[in-house]
């Protein structure tokens, strides 16, 4: 019981610790922006703590470098479980401009399991917070997951009945 | 006799019930409280219990093998309790018979150094930072408290907080009196690790110094021995110092006590809001000051004022 209890008061209260991997800063500064008292992010229970100890949701920003994919490793490591972990802007969704660079991993994901993609050069605060709130249950997903395969022969036939009668 | 040690049992239950439950609440009033200052919504008043459950749930990860290490936040949370076992609630202190204010100011510095261990163990160069401040912050405090305790103990010739209590509710409020009540309580705000004073931890600058290093139920400890005492430093402020009126009925010296613990522990989150951080030598500086300005309630007490 007391596990469950702990469990629910999980998305109530994500601390959020901030990475920048790489990012040009304005990730960064939309960030520091959902923060601020004007979104107070903090209704939500959301705090920006100092150490990855503390924290529970990692942001992260930049196509990750060469340079810090190990660093961000360890980071990942310090992080106490149970932990999330947003990508934050274009570069880290997939590399962004960076993409297929020599010196970038391109994307967060070559490094951390990624649970929330938040697209953006840079995304807005609104995007993140709604990000967050996706995250959290407090908001539907705007996009739908699709999926897309070749249709069979059968399909074929059925859905052009008239065809197979007009011929010999 | 038993029934005694039944009250007496009883007594020790409810304080530290009060000690443990109500601490994260009154938290919660005070973040909201600091939000709206903000002019933000902020979180619910029962974010506090759900930072302590999502803590309490998440996996511990320690930096520091050794049995005294493992132990500290609950030993940190003991003590804290034990103070509060030795503070009076609305009715007379349930360990009262055990110590008197010179227990009690050994007891209320355990915590303190419990927490400076932990922070020396784990480390960190944040950890260190935050450690040795919050060393410094209990030298200069400790003076004030002693100092403002005695005082109490001079008005009213005795040592046990029940009889400064008691003095105090048959006497009325004195000028020596005021002046050691407005010192603890600006001791209290540095007790509570709340801005001006708040250079041990100083989220913004050393990333929770003496915490940085704590995850987990580990973590959840350390918060909840923070705020039961300075939950339980606001009751002994209102209880020595502004103990009027007093019912002589339990529950309702009880309500009061808490209603006014709960003003005290505003107007600290009030200053907080509204002083930026000092440092730590401006913060040893000021208390030096403080401490000296309370030996003049000593006087004031030895001439009788």
């Amino acid at each position: 019981m007391l596990r469950r209890l702990c469990e629910r008061a999980f998305p109530k209260a994500l601390w959020v610790y901030h990475a920048n991997c790489g990012a040009c800063n304005g990730c960064d500064i939309e960030v520091i922006n959902v923060l601020t008292p004007y979104y107070d992010a903090e209704r939500f229970g959301i705090r920006l703590v100092g150490s990855p100890r503390h924290a529970d949701v990692l942001l992260v920003c930049g196509p990750v470098t060469r340079q810090v994919a190990p660093a961000l490793r360890r980071l990942y490591d310090a992080v106490p479980a149970p932990k999330l972990v947003f990508a934050i802007g274009s570069c880290a969704v997939g590399g962004g401009c960076w993409f297929d660079s020599y010196n970038v991993l391109g994307g967060v994901d070559k490094v951390l399991p990624v649970d929330y993609y938040v697209p953006g050069c840079p995304p807005r605060p609104e995007a993140i917070l709604y990000s967050v709130a996706v995250a959290l249950g407090l908001a539907p997903k705007k996009v739908a997951a699709e999926a897309m395969r070749q249709e069979t022969l059968e399909e074929l036939a059925l859905a052009r009945p008239r065809q197979s009668e007009a011929g010999p | 006799m038993s029934g005694d040690i039944l009250v007496t049992v009883g007594l020790a239950l409810l304080n530290v019930a009060v000690a443990l439950l109500l601490a994260p609440l009154y938290e919660g009033i005070m973040r909201k409280l600091r939000a709206a200052l903000h002019s933000r919504i902020g979180p619910p008043i029962t974010q506090p219990f759900l930072d302590l459950a999502k803590l309490l749930g998440k996996q511990d990860l320690r930096a520091v093998p050794g049995k005294l290490y493992a132990a500290a936040p609950a030993l940190t949370l003991g003590s804290v309790l034990t103070l509060a076992l030795l503070v009076p609630m609305g009715t007379r202190p349930p360990l009262g018979g055990a110590g008197d204010i010179i227990v009690l100011l050994y007891v209320a510095a355990i915590s303190a150094v419990l927490l400076m261990l932990t922070a020396f163990a784990a480390s960190g160069p944040y950890g260190a930072v935050g450690g040795s401040r919050e060393m410094m912050i209990l030298l200069s405090v400790e003076p004030v408290l002693a100092v403002t305790l005695v005082v109490g103990a001079l008005k009213s010739g005795r040592l046990a907080t029940l009889g400064i209590l008691d003095w105090q509710v048959e006497n009325g409020p004195t000028m020596s009196m005021a002046i050691a009540g407005i010192a603890f309580f600006l001791a209290l705000q540095a007790q509570a690790g709340k801005l001006p004073f708040d250079v041990a931890e100083a989220d913004q600058e050393i990333m929770g110094g003496p915490l940085i290093e704590q995850s987990g139920p580990r973590l959840a400890l350390f918060r909840w021995a923070l705020w039961s005492k300075q939950l339980v430093f606001a009751i002994l402020l209102v209880e020595l110092f502004l103990p009027w009126p007093r019912f002589g009925v339990f529950p309702a010296d009880l309500v009061l006590t808490l209603l006014k613990a709960l003003v005290v522990l505003v107007l600290v989150a009030v200053v907080d809001v509204v002083n930026p951080r000092l440092r730590i030598d401006q913060t040893m500086g000021y208390f030096t000051r403080v401490a000296f300005s309370s030996l003049a309630a000593l006087a004031f007490a030895v001439i009788g004022m």
